[in-house]
C-alpha cells in the first residue's frame, strides 16, 4: 500500500507539475486551424474569412 | 581451615570458609552447625536430586573481578512443585555470593542492607520496592544440600520468599526465614559472566533416565525434550498423566478426562524461529469465558540455551512468546511500557487450561487458572498473568511477538496451516503507515506549487475597452443588438491565459463569443464571455451573475494573435462598454486544490481501511481502545 500510495502520488504531482509547466487547462478544447482554402480565397488578408460566415468552430 | 569428624557417621568434614553456618557430610547427608560448644547435629537432608545442572562444587569463578569458588549449595523445592538450586560462592574479598539456579536461568545476589523491608503479610505481588517490582511470593522447603553453607539450614526447613525484578536485570529476595527479613540484592547473570569456562549445554544424564519411557497406562512412547525440566507430563496417546518424581522417576496419576484438540503442529518437532531451533515440548488449550468461551491454543517449546518459550494459535493468529522481567515493565492504570513502547490494556480475564498433552516443567492441570491481562501494541503484545487464588503469588510478564502464518510454515516445516478469517490481537495493520507519505506528497504539491508561481509568473499581454454599441450596426440583414471587432496583435510567449470580461451591466447581459487565432498559422481557440448581472429587492436585496467573468485557454504556441470579439446584448438596452483584458502565465488555484485533493484520497481511503480494521481488532476486546472497561464483562 505504501509503495503503491507513493507510486501513485508521485505520478499525480508529476501531472501537476505538467500541466502548470505546459500551461494547460483541463476540459474540452476549442482549438482548429482556420481552413487553408478559405484564408487564401478571401479578400482584405487573413481577417476576411470571418466575413465569409467561419465563426471559428462556435 | 578446620578438619573435624561428622558427629553422625564420624566422616571427615570440612569448614574451610570461616564464615560458614553449616556443612553437609558427604557421607551421611547430616546437616552439621559449628556452634560455641563445637558440632551440632541438626539432622539429616536428603540424598541430592540430580537435576542436571553443570555446576558442581568447588568449580572457580570471577565475577566482576572478584574470585570465587563454589563451596555449597542446597536445593529447595517450591510449593507448586516445581525445584530450584541455591549455590553458595565464597568470595575472595570474604563476601558470600547467593547464585541461583533455576529453568537454565541464574542469578547471582548478595547481602544488602534490608532499611525498610516489609512483612510477609504486608507484601503483596505487584508492588514496588523502590525500582524492583515484587514478582513472586512462596514458600520454599530445603530437599537437599552439599558442602558448606552461610546460613543455618536445617533439614525440613521450610521459609517464606519474595522475588523482585527490577529494570536490566536486575534482581532480588527477601528471606524471610529470621525474625528480620534479609534481603539480598544482584542480578540475573551467565556462567560467562560468572567467569565459569564451561560447557554451557546443560548435561543430559541424571535426570535424563527418563528422557525414553513408556507411558504407564498404554505403553506409548514418550520421547522427553527437556527431561531435566520437565514436572509434568501427559501421554499424547491416551492422556496418561505422569508426575516426574524427584529421584527422576515417572509416577503415574491419572488419565486425562478432557478431550482436546489436535496439535497442528507435532509434539517433538523441531522448529527454527529467530535462528534458534527448539523443539515442541508440549501442547495445550486455553479458554476465558465470557458471553461464550473462547479457546486458544498454546505450544510450549524448548531449547536448551534460552530455555522455554511458547508458540500460540488464537482464532489462526500465531505469535511467538519470550518471558520478560517483571523490573522491566513500567505499569501504568491501563497501559504496560516496554523498552520504549506503550502497550494499551486489551482483556483483562480468567484463563483456564482446557487440554494438555506432552511435558511441561510445572505441574500443570486441567481446570488451573490465572488471571491473564493481555497489552497491545500491534504487532506485539504482553500479557500480565497473575497466579494465586486469595492472594496473588506470582506476577508474569511475557512478550508476544505476531508470527504471519507462511513464517510458522517455513520455521516449523508444516504445510497448509488454516488462515485466519478475522483480525488477531496483535495482527498489525497490513495497509501500513502512510501518513508520513501524505505528508511528503502535500509538501511536494507545495514546492511544485511554488515553483510553477515563480517561473511562470502572471504578465498582462492585453487590455482595452470596447463601448459596442458606438459601432455602427451591421449592414447585413438580421438582429442589431450584434457587433463584431478585431483586436490589435498582441504577443504571446507560450503560457496558459486568461481572458477576461468586465462590463458594469444591471438587470442585463452582454455576451462576448471570441476567438484568439494566430496571425502566421491560423490557429484558432475560441472561448465565451457571458457577462450577466441582475439585483433586487424581495425581502432583501438580491444579486445574481457577475459583471465580471473570467475563462482559462490552454497556453497556445509563442507567436502574434489578436482576437475576433464578437459581442451581443440584450436589446431592451444599450450595454455599458465592456473591459477586455488577457493575461498569460495565471496560477491555477483549481489545479492546486485538485493536486492536493488527488494525493489527500489513498491516504483517507487508507485511514478508513486502517479505521475499520482496528474496530474489528477491538470488537471482541473487553475494553476500549481508549482503555474504557466493557459491560460485556467475563462472567
Amino acid at each position: 500500500m505504501r509503495m503503491f500510495y507513493g507510486i501513485l502520488g508521485s505520478i499525480i504531482i508529476l501531472g501537476y507539475g505538467f500541466v502548470g509547466w505546459r500551461g494547460l487547462e483541463l476540459g474540452r478544447s476549442h482549438r482548429q486551424y482556420v481552413p487553408q482554402g478559405l484564408r487564401s480565397a478571401s479578400h482584405g488578408g487573413y481577417r476576411s474569412f470571418w466575413y465569409s460566415g467561419f465563426h471559428g468552430g462556435k | 581451615m578446620a578438619v573435624a569428624n561428622c558427629p553422625s557417621c564420624g566422616g571427615p568434614i570440612n569448614f574451610a570458609i570461616g564464615t560458614s553456618a553449616v556443612v553437609i557430610c558427604d557421607y551421611c547427608h547430616s546437616v552439621v552447625a559449628r556452634t560455641d560448644r563445637g558440632l551440632e547435629d541438626l539432622g539429616k537432608v536428603a540424598a541430592l536430586i540430580d537435576t542436571g545442572t553443570v555446576l558442581r562444587r568447588d568449580l572457580p569463578g570471577n565475577y566482576r573481578g572478584v574470585g570465587f569458588r563454589l563451596v555449597g549449595r542446597t536445593q529447595m523445592r517450591h510449593e507448586a512443585g516445581g525445584m530450584w538450586e541455591e549455590w553458595y560462592a565464597a568470595f575472595d574479598d570474604g563476601r558470600w555470593g547467593w547464585l541461583a539456579e533455576a529453568a537454565g536461568k541464574y542469578y547471582i545476589t548478595f547481602k544488602a542492607a534490608p532499611g525498610g523491608l516489609p512483612t510477609f503479610e504486608q507484601i503483596e505481588v505487584g508492588g514496588r520496592l523502590g525500582d524492583l517490582v515484587v514478582q513472586e511470593i512462596g514458600t520454599a522447603a530445603l530437599i537437599s544440600g552439599e558442602g558448606e553453607i552461610p546460613w543455618r539450614v536445617e533439614p525440613g526447613d521450610t521459609y517464606d520468599y519474595a522475588d523482585l525484578s527490577g529494570p536490566g536485570g536486575h534482581f532480588a529476595t527477601i528471606d524471610y526465614s529470621e525474625d528480620t527479613p534479609l534481603l539480598f540484592r544482584g542480578q540475573e547473570t551467565t556462567l560467562k559472566d560468572l567467569g565459569i569456562a564451561i560447557n554451557l549445554e546443560p548435561r543430559r544424564e541424571g535426570r535424563v533416565k527418563v528422557e525414553k519411557l513408556s507411558c504407564s497406562n498404554c505403553g506409548g512412547a514418550l520421547n522427553l525434550v527437556a527431561p531435566d525440566q520437565a514436572e509434568r507430563i501427559v501421554c499424547p496417546n491416551c492422556g496418561g498423566v505422569h508426575d516426574v518424581t524427584a529421584e527422576g522417576n515417572l509416577k503415574y496419576l491419572d488419565v486425562l478426562k478432557a478431550q482436546g484438540p489436535k496439535p497442528l503442529i507435532p509434539l517433538g518437532g523441531k522448529g527454527n524461529v529467530g535462528g534458534t531451533e527448539y523443539v515442541l515440548a508440549g501442547f495445550m488449550q486455553r479458554s476465558v469465558t465470557f458471553d461464550i468461551k473462547y479457546y486458544w491454543t498454546e505450544y510450549l517449546l524448548y531449547n536448551a540455551g534460552q530455555g522455554f518459550r511458547w508458540l500460540v494459535d488464537s482464532d489462526d493468529h500465531w505469535s511467538f512468546v519470550d518471558p520478560v522481567a517483571a523490573g522491566d515493565i513500567k505499569e501504568n492504570p491501563k497501559s504496560l511500557e516496554y523498552q520504549g513502547k506503550t502497550y494499551r490494556i486489551y482483556q483483562d480475564a480468567k484463563a483456564t487450561v482446557e487440554y494438555v498433552v506432552g511435558e511441561f516443567y510445572w505441574k500443570v492441570q486441567v481446570g488451573e487458572t490465572v488471571r491473564a491481562i493481555d497489552y497491545i501494541a500491534p504487532p506485539e503484545g504482553l500479557t500480565k498473568e497473575v497466579t494465586g487464588a486469595k492472594k496473588a503469588k506470582e506476577v508474569n510478564y511475557s512478550h508476544s511477538r505476531y508470527m504471519p502464518v507462511p513464517e510458522v510454515e517455513e520455521s516449523f516445516a508444516v504445510k497448509d496451516l488454516p488462515r485466519p478469517s478475522k483480525v488477531g490481537m496483535i495482527q498489525p495493520y497490513s495497509g501500513g503507515k502512510v501518513s508520513d507519505i501524505w505528508a511528503m506528497l502535500v509538501v511536494a504539491v507545495f514546492v511544485v506549487g511554488i515553483l510553477l508561481a515563480v517561473t511562470r509568473p502572471r504578465k498582462e499581454v492585453f487590455s482595452q475597452l470596447y463601448d459596442f454599441a458606438a459601432m455602427p450596426a451591421p449592414t447585413e440583414p438580421g438582429p442589431k443588438n450584434t457587433r463584431v471587432v478585431f483586436t490589435p496583435p498582441f504577443q504571446l510567449s507560450g503560457k496558459n491565459l486568461e481572458i477576461e470580461g468586465y462590463s458594469q451591466v444591471t438587470n442585463s447581459w452582454v455576451y462576448i463569443g471570441g476567438d484568439v487565432g494566430n496571425e502566421q498559422t491560423g490557429l484558432l481557440e475560441g472561448f465565451e464571455l457571458p457577462i450577466e448581472y441582475y439585483e433586487g429587492y424581495d425581502d432583501g436585496k438580491w444579486t445574481e451573475g457577475s459583471r465580471r467573468k473570467v475563462t482559462y485557454i490552454s497556453a497556445l504556441p509563442k507567436g502574434t494573435y489578436s482576437m475576433r470579439l464578437e459581442a451581443q446584448w440584450d436589446e431592451k438596452s444599450t450595454p455599458p462598454p465592456v473591459m477586455v483584458t488577457v493575461k498569460e502565465g495565471v496560477f491555477r488555484w483549481p489545479h492546486f486544490w485538485l493536486a492536493l485533493i488527488a494525493v489527500t484520497i489513498p491516504a483517507f481511503f487508507s485511514g478508513f481501511r486502517k479505521t475499520r480494521f482496528e474496530s474489528a481488532r477491538w470488537a471482541d476486546a473487553g475494553y476500549s481502545a481508549a482503555g474504557v472497561k466493557r459491560d460485556d464483562d467475563e462472567e
